[in-house]
């Protein structure tokens, strides 16, 4: 295989740019919004408390919370740094916790979803999609799309609250939410793996069911130009085994669909929030709520920090991919 | 090949299209026969017919296309798989975008020997002796079609065409965007495989001087029907239809500036209105009231091969030659 050199430095560059771009919006967008964590806990102190605090109390909070009032520049030069150490400020919902604590222990957990949910929508739909599309206009066709369709504008939030309805509370056959059960020791043994599991169940049914349909649909769509191009009819003319024909079809097909699960792998880090509260999973979209609620400006800026890297390394290691599997797109670049 | 009565068309809205219109020929070996005929005179649904690659909206009616004893309209689909590539074969029109544009040429020729179970001792040998039928260097099969000129995909697609050595191919207007002068090189080079290697070969176009430099025997289509037929040279020098006549006589030489007396007038026949009679009469310089009454039927003339359907041969021909002479 070759490897394109060239491609792949070029798509590298392209990265770290668009990254680089990314983190300075995720400083100067939070310095643009008018007030501080400081400045609200202070304010909702005085409004439920009805004293006077005074306002020494302000600056110790903003002490406390890593607020400083030094120039622009010297506050962008201590946020790179602090990045670089993986520091990312202390939660105001969560005080004291630093920020980069509480990611670091939701992420596994909305990976877990994410990851496991999307690979089995994307292999199932895709699968979908090439036998709608090979049984085009068919009553199999036809009744996939119908089907496809359905899920795909049914809204997320119903579906869980139908799923957990029936699964958890009428039959009782899976948990009401959480990640694992409390009767297990979280770590790598077999009842908590089993746990764990069990757990994911119903989330991951969710997602899948209503990712599903996309991925049915574009597949279905993509197909079908291919089946009628001229290199399918050209290899139906040779004698190409059916199975053969079938496989050129969905390889050409597949790259869009490609695309698409990169950026729902990036964007699904924060796409699962409704699924997590829902089911009351520890994730981050559970936190993210709970930042927003709280208006803990730390929290919401790092899981957007966490939410644009997933969305951009998504991109990344699938134009890198696209370069292998599309020659075409590759020697454009070059 | 024989093909007896062909009636076919296509499905529309409006109902049923009828195109080919009991099309009967006879392919002989070791030939090129060649399909001439303008854009929707229904050449390309024969070939497609013959092919029985014809597909939805396009409907064959009746009639059957025999080769080596058996109907190819009948065959089980397997059946047909396995004979395509290796007794028969085709080269489409569009072969510049025939081949996979993601996957190196190399797995293109093993795709189609492993759909044919040939040995994987035979892949390298075989694809080497094709590749030299084309004349064309072994390097290009490490390369993806799109790095390859047009040229060069058009070897690349005949030489897959020929890989398991079929003895019939249909060109279906083999040569279509290409430049003139490696469309002369492989035709040139199609010929010279035909006669090495004893092929037969249905090619089909519609650029008559191409067709007439290549062929051994011509089948004039118009409106769906053969309008002529017959070894190439009694077309040429003898047409015994005025839409051969007047067709060869609208091909501009160069040197001599194009002037509208030239062009054929009227355009071509329109499937859903088909004229009375005969289908050319609206068309034809000689025409005469009988003629759009009266639909010809194909009738030989002296010479046993050459067939034409015309109701005023050879009165026409008489006066086509006078008013040369007058010229």
């Amino acid at each position: 295989m070759i490897i394109p050199y060239k491609y792949i430095l070029k798509k590298t560059a392209a990265f770290v740019a668009v990254l680089y771009g990314a983190i300075t919006l995720n400083f100067i967008l939070p310095r643009l919004i008018p007030g501080d964590p400081a400045e609200t806990v202070y304010s909702t102190i005085i409004r439920e408390g009805g004293g006077s605090v005074s306002p020494r109390y302000l600056h110790q909070l903003a002490a406390e919370y890593g607020i400083s009032n030094a120039p622009m520049y010297v506050q962008y030069y201590n946020y790179l740094v602090d990045l670089a150490h993986g520091n990312l400020g202390i939660s105001v919902a969560f005080f004291p916790e630093p920020v980069s604590y509480i990611l670091y222990h939701a992420l596994p957990w909305t990976l877990l979803l994410v990851i496991s949910s999307i690979a089995i929508s994307f292999f199932v739909g895709n699968r979908m999609g090439r036998y709608a599309g090979i049984h085009r206009n068919s009553i199999k066709d036809l009744s996939m799309d119908m089907f496809a369709m359905f899920m795909a504008s049914f809204p997320a939030f119903v579906l869980a609250f139908i799923v957990l309805d029936i699964f958890a509370l009428d039959i009782k056959l899976f948990p009401i939410g959480g990640a694992y059960s409390i009767y297990v020791n979280p770590g790598f043994n077999i009842p908590f793996i089993i746990s764990v599991i069990y757990h994911a169940v119903l989330p991951v049914l969710t997602i899948i069911l209503t990712s599903l349909g996309g991925w049915e649909l574009g597949m279905r769509n993509n197909i079908i130009p291919n089946i009628n191009s001229d290199f399918i009819s050209y290899s139906e003319n040779l004698g190409f085994k059916k199975y053969q024909v079938n496989q050129i079809a969905y390889r050409n097909a597949i790259l869009p669909n490609l695309t698409g699960f990169a950026m729902s792998v990036g964007l699904s880090v924060s796409g699962v929030i409704i699924e997590e509260s829902i089911f009351s999973y520890p994730g981050v979209g559970l936190y993210m709520i709970t930042a927003i609620d709280d208006l803990d400006y730390p929290l919401i800026q790092g899981i957007f920090l966490m939410v644009i890297i997933a969305v951009l390394v998504g991109n990344f290691i699938v134009d890198i991919l696209y370069g292998f599997f599309d020659p075409r797109i590759r020697q454009e670049s070059e | 090949m024989e093909v007896n009565h062909i009636n076919a068309g296509y499905e529309s809205e409006n109902g049923y299209i009828s195109v080919l219109k009991d099309v009967s020929l006879t392919v002989n070996r070791d030939i090129i026969l060649g399909i001439a005929g303008e854009s929707g005179s229904g050449k390309s649904t024969l070939a497609a017919v013959l092919y029985n690659s014809f597909r939805y909206p396009g409907t064959i009616r009746s009639g059957e296309v025999i080769f080596d004893g058996k109907n190819l309209l009948k065959m089980k689909p397997n059946e047909l798989r396995k004979l395509r590539g290796t007794e028969i074969s085709f080269i489409p029109q569009a072969a510049m975008n025939a081949l996979n544009p993601v996957k190196k040429i190399r797995l293109q020729f093993y795709d189609m020997m492993i759909a044919h179970n040939i040995k994987e001792n035979d892949f390298d040998s075989k694809i080497s002796s094709s590749l030299e039928l084309v004349r064309l260097q072994e390097n290009v099969l490490d390369n993806f079609p799109h790095e390859l000129s047009g040229g060069m995909r058009q070897r690349v697609v005949i030489a897959m065409s020929l890989l398991l050595s079929p003895k019939f191919i249909i060109l279906d207007e083999p040569t279509t965007g290409l430049d003139v002068m490696v469309e002369h090189d492989i035709l040139l080079d199609i010929k010279k495989i035909q006669r090495t290697l004893g092929l037969t070969i249905v090619f089909i176009s519609h650029d008559l001087p191409i067709l007439f430099g290549i062929s051994d025997a011509i089948v004039m289509m118009y409106g769906g029907e053969i309008v002529e037929s017959g070894d190439y040279e009694d077309l040429l020098r003898n047409p015994a239809h005025p839409y051969t006549y007047q067709l060869l006589k609208s091909i501009p030489l160069i040197g001599t500036k194009i002037d509208s007396s030239m062009i054929m007038k009227g355009i071509a026949i329109d499937f859903n209105h088909i004229p009375h009679g005969c289908y050319f009469h609206p068309r034809c310089n000689f025409a005469v009231p009988k003629c759009s009454d009266i639909h010809p039927e194909l009738k030989q003339t002296d010479g046993k091969t050459h067939l034409y359907r015309c109701n005023r041969y050879p009165e026409w021909s008489r006066n086509a030659k006078l008013e040369a002479i007058g010229t």
